[in-house]
Formats: structure tokens, sequence, C-alpha cells
């Protein structure tokens, strides 16, 4: 059994490169060969899947949250104010 | 004007109002608009009036085939797009070497076991319910404390990629950097998100 993981450790990428690897995906489709490396690597190791569902968690949670967010904000008065009055004094000027 | 169509009165289009009453209509929704981008209260402000400031002086390029409204974020999308090409510029300087993996703190280096977690840096199971109102604010309360003490470049490489949704290509475009460098700096700020998290997550 222990000689047959030091194979697959051999030939699948480790929890360093799939580390990469699942930023990666994050972002773009991964060649084949990367691909099926990253999925049989996240079948077998716990720590790495949880990285994954994690990386994957938190932008799920920041789009969202980002985007109800939003319609909520609004200019201080002050800021109002500061604007507006040289907004006019801008649009005085010839 | 080299438009085709001319407003019947030309020197003042019908359709824009009086530019006393934009920051009243339009200031929210703009400072919205910007702060979403620039994450700096201070800067959107300014942003925000920089953006009147350009409708003033551009007000006879008002053609009335938008609302008011779609031709101010118009100029405010450009005053952003200006702010990262700036902001770019000083990434570009950047030696993505810099960034480039001090994986050594969180992976085994040799030995049979090399490039294996290192077994304090193992990742944690969090127990965050995304459907859950009160937890998901919490989760981002923390993530957002945690970009803060990020580096300011991966902060910003993280807010327009994984924040905004704003395409690879396009965020490359934006900052100036190659794909490669955008890659390498995406994973290093995940990475330095998730692991700050995971510290203060856990001790909640």
């Amino acid at each position: 059994m222990k000689i047959i993981m030091r194979l697959m450790n051999r030939i699948l990428p480790s929890c360093r490169e799939v580390s990469h690897l699942t930023s990666q995906a994050m972002d773009e489709s991964l060649p084949w060969r990367k691909r099926l490396g990253l999925r049989l690597h996240l079948m077998m190791c716990v720590w790495c899947r949880r990285n994954a569902e994690q990386l994957e968690l938190m932008r799920i949670i920041a789009r969202s949250k980002a985007h109800s967010e939003i319609e909520q904000v609004k200019l201080s008065s002050d800021a109002q104010k500061r604007i507006a009055e040289s907004l006019q004094q801008n649009d005085e000027r010839p | 004007m080299t438009d085709g169509i001319v407003p019947e009165d030309s020197s003042k289009p019908s359709s824009l109002s009086d530019s006393k009453d934009w920051v009243d209509k339009h200031g929210d929704a703009l400072y919205g608009y910007a702060l979403k981008y620039i994450n700096d209260r201070q800067a959107a402000e300014d942003m925000v009036q920089e953006t009147l400031f350009a409708a003033l002086k551009g007000r006879a390029s008002f053609s009335g085939a938008s609302s008011e409204r779609t031709w101010l974020i118009g100029i405010l999308k450009n005053k952003v797009i200006d702010h990262y090409r700036k902001a770019g510029r000083e990434t570009r300087m950047i030696d993505p070497e810099q960034f480039s993996d001090s994986d050594e703190t969180d992976y085994i280096s040799t030995g049979p076991d090399a490039g294996s977690w290192q077994p304090e840096r193992r990742p944690v199971a969090w127990s965050v319910d995304p459907n859950d109102p009160v937890e998901k604010q919490q989760f981002w309360e923390h993530l957002q404390k945690c970009l803060e003490e990020l580096d300011a470049r991966l902060a910003r490489v993280y807010r327009l990629r994984d924040i905004e949704e704003i395409e690879y290509q396009k965020v490359c475009n934006i900052l100036s950097v190659t794909p490669t460098n955008l890659r390498v700096m995406l994973h290093r700020a995940r990475k330095l998100l998730r692991r700050c998290l995971e510290i203060n997550w856990m001790e909640v």
C-alpha cells in the first residue's frame, strides 16, 4: 500500500502544486493533464480539498455581499455639500 | 459636435438637468459605483467630484441618446479605469518574484513528503453556512479586514477578480500585467486571505 502511495505521489501533483492549480482553475480551464492531476489529488487529499472549497466559498460570499451592499451606500451629507459647492463654483467660472 | 444628430437646441440639450441637482439626484449612485471599485471612501468621494466636473465641462457632448445617469456613470467608469491604469503602472514595476511564493512555510521542502502540507499549516475545517445571513455577514466582515491587511497590490488584484468578477484578461489589461504575473499574484492573494480568515474565523 505504501509503495502504491509513493508511486501515486510521483505521478500526481504535490499539495504545493495543487494549491497553484486550484487557484489557476478558478480563472481558466486547465489543460487536461493538469486538470486530471488536480482532480485525482483532490479526491485523495482532504486538506487540499478543504483549501479548494474554502477559496471557492470566499469568492461566493464576497461576490454576493459586494453586490448587495452597493445599493445601500450613501454619500455623507458633508461630502454632498462639499461636492455641490465646488461644483457650483466651477460652474460659475467663465 | 461630430454627431450627425443634433438636438434642437444644440447649445443645451433639453434632457440634461440643472447641474445644481446632480449631486442630489446622482451622488449616491455614483458614489456607490466608485466605492465598489476603489474601496476607499475619500478616494471614491473625490472621484464623484471629478466625474461631475468632467460632466460639467463636457455638457455639450451629451447626445441625449442615454439617460443622464447612464451618461454620468460612463464618465465615472473612465475615471475608474484611469485610476487603475495609474495603479497598474506601479504594479508593473514590481518584481513578480516578490510574490512567487514563500511556499516553504506551508509545505515540506525536502524528503519523501516534499510538497505536502506542513502539519501545522493543513487547512482546518470551517463551519460557515453561506445560507445563514448572520454568519455570512460576519464572514464578509472578516474577509474585508483581512483585505485591508493585505499588500495593497494583492488586495487590488483580489478585488477586481474575485469580488468584482472582472474577466481575467480584462484585469491584466487594466493593471498592465502579464497573465502569468496575475496568476502568481492571485494565488498569493487567495492563499494569504484564506490563511488570515482561518486564523481570525476560528477564533470567533
